[in-house]
């Protein structure tokens, strides 16, 4: 009784710990992918809810209408991703992004959430430059 | 031992427990200055940047937390004395309590940064996993058993659950992530000096403050075992024969379920 119940808990640990270790090593659970990996998949991917990871690139970034569009590049690939659900105050071209959404039979990402990529350098404000400091945005 | 020499034990335990929780005030209080004073804010995320100066020294004090679980686990099997359980239990309370509170100071700087409050990322989930591994480990700790039992659990949970830590901590150089990679841990750190400092002094707070909590949290422990084991066995005294001698406290093996 006492027993079975140690080797409930265990078990539980034990399942967390494959769950963790199938997410990282599965190719199917990869955080997001690439505009390359996404064009290679091509239309077997339509109708899926995936991530497209990399940069924004610059001079792309279109306001139409409650559409943001915008082209995220991986340095080999350009993708085009028409975004509905709007961007963190901290979104601007030349940034990590990761967006959510389906790849479209139109060859364009149809993004709902845009989560922007934070770099791991941290720097002072130019010397008399005040920064803006990023706000909680929408719910 | 006498009431006595024992009162005076536990007044000089308490005095080096009053100075650990000073230095660890001290050391809060200089992270607080230096995080929301001295440091300047960053340059793409202005202010909310300064919730760094708790969310790394926060998940430092978990990683070490678990850590010392470790350790005083395999020092438990090792040694079969209950002082390293009781160590075990002491540091993976703290550890979980930090550890929510990483996830708490994340998830407040995610919103404003990534513009979510989570995500299923490899870090985050890692870390939601320990979380989870460590609560677990505090419940089998209040099943119902004997002592050395309890404890012998326990430290092959507490050896085993470490594995995670580890995994944590590369999970964002192994696998694509949401979460940045340390900007600390490089020879030079990819945060101007000022900012490193002030990491640094939260790091150094964090480690007296997990010193000060366990010193105290052992105390308790040491209480609580004193005052089962003295409840149980004095009632047995008055009775004719006596079959033995009553166990000189602490003897944490005589004790059983606890609340």
């Amino acid at each position: 009784m006492k027993k079975g119940r140690i080797a409930i808990v265990l078990a539980v640990i034990a399942g967390a710990l494959i769950w963790v270790l199938a997410r990282g090593l599965g190719g199917n659970l990869v955080y997001y992918k690439t505009p390359t990996e996404i064009l290679r998949s091509g239309q077997t991917l339509v109708g899926q809810r995936v991530r497209l990871g990399g940069l924004v690139l610059p001079g792309t970034v279109q306001t139409k209408g409650r559409d943001i569009t915008f082209v995220v590049s991986d340095e080999t690939t350009r993708m085009s991703v028409v975004d509905s659900g709007g961007v963190p105050s901290l979104f601007r071209a030349g940034q990590g992004v990761v967006v959510e959404g389906y790849y479209g039979r139109d060859g364009a990402f149809h993004a709902d959430t845009v989560l922007v990529k934070h770099s791991d350098n941290y720097t002072p404000p130019a010397p008399g430059v005040t920064p803006t400091s990023a706000h909680v945005t929408g719910g | 031992m006498s009431t006595a020499e024992r009162m005076m034990g536990r007044l000089t335990a308490r005095r080096g427990e009053k100075v650990l929780g000073l230095l660890a005030a001290a050391g809060v209080i200089a992270t607080a200055v230096l995080g929301l004073w001295v440091t300047p804010p960053d340059a793409d995320e202005g202010n909310v940047f300064r919730i760094i100066y708790v969310h790394v020294p926060s998940a430092w004090l978990a990683y070490l937390s678990f850590f010392i679980v470790f350790a005083a686990s395999v020092a438990y099997l090792a040694t079969k004395r209950i002082r390293w359980d009781r160590l075990a239990a002491a540091s993976a309370e703290v550890g979980v309590l930090f550890i929510g509170l990483t996830l708490v100071l994340g998830s407040i700087w995610a919103k404003p940064t990534w513009g979510i409050w989570w995500t299923w990322d490899p870090r985050l989930t890692t870390t939601a996993v320990l979380f989870l591994i460590y609560v677990g480990y505090l419940a089998v700790r209040r099943l119902p058993d004997s002592p050395a039992k309890r404890a012998r659990w326990s430290a092959a949970i507490g050896i085993v659950a470490f594995v995670d830590v580890p995994i944590v901590h590369l999970s964002v150089t192994w696998w694509r992530s949401q979460h940045q990679a340390p900007a600390l841990l490089h020879v030079a750190p990819r945060m101007a000096a000022s900012m490193a400092a002030g990491l640094l002094v939260g790091v150094a707070a964090f480690t007296l403050l997990y010193a000060y909590l366990v010193t105290f949290r052992l105390r308790v422990g040491r209480l609580e075992d004193r005052a089962i084991s003295e409840a149980l066995s004095p009632r047995l005294e008055p009775r004719s024969a006596p079959v033995e001698p009553p166990p000189t406290p602490p003897a944490p093996k005589e004790v059983s379920a606890r609340g």
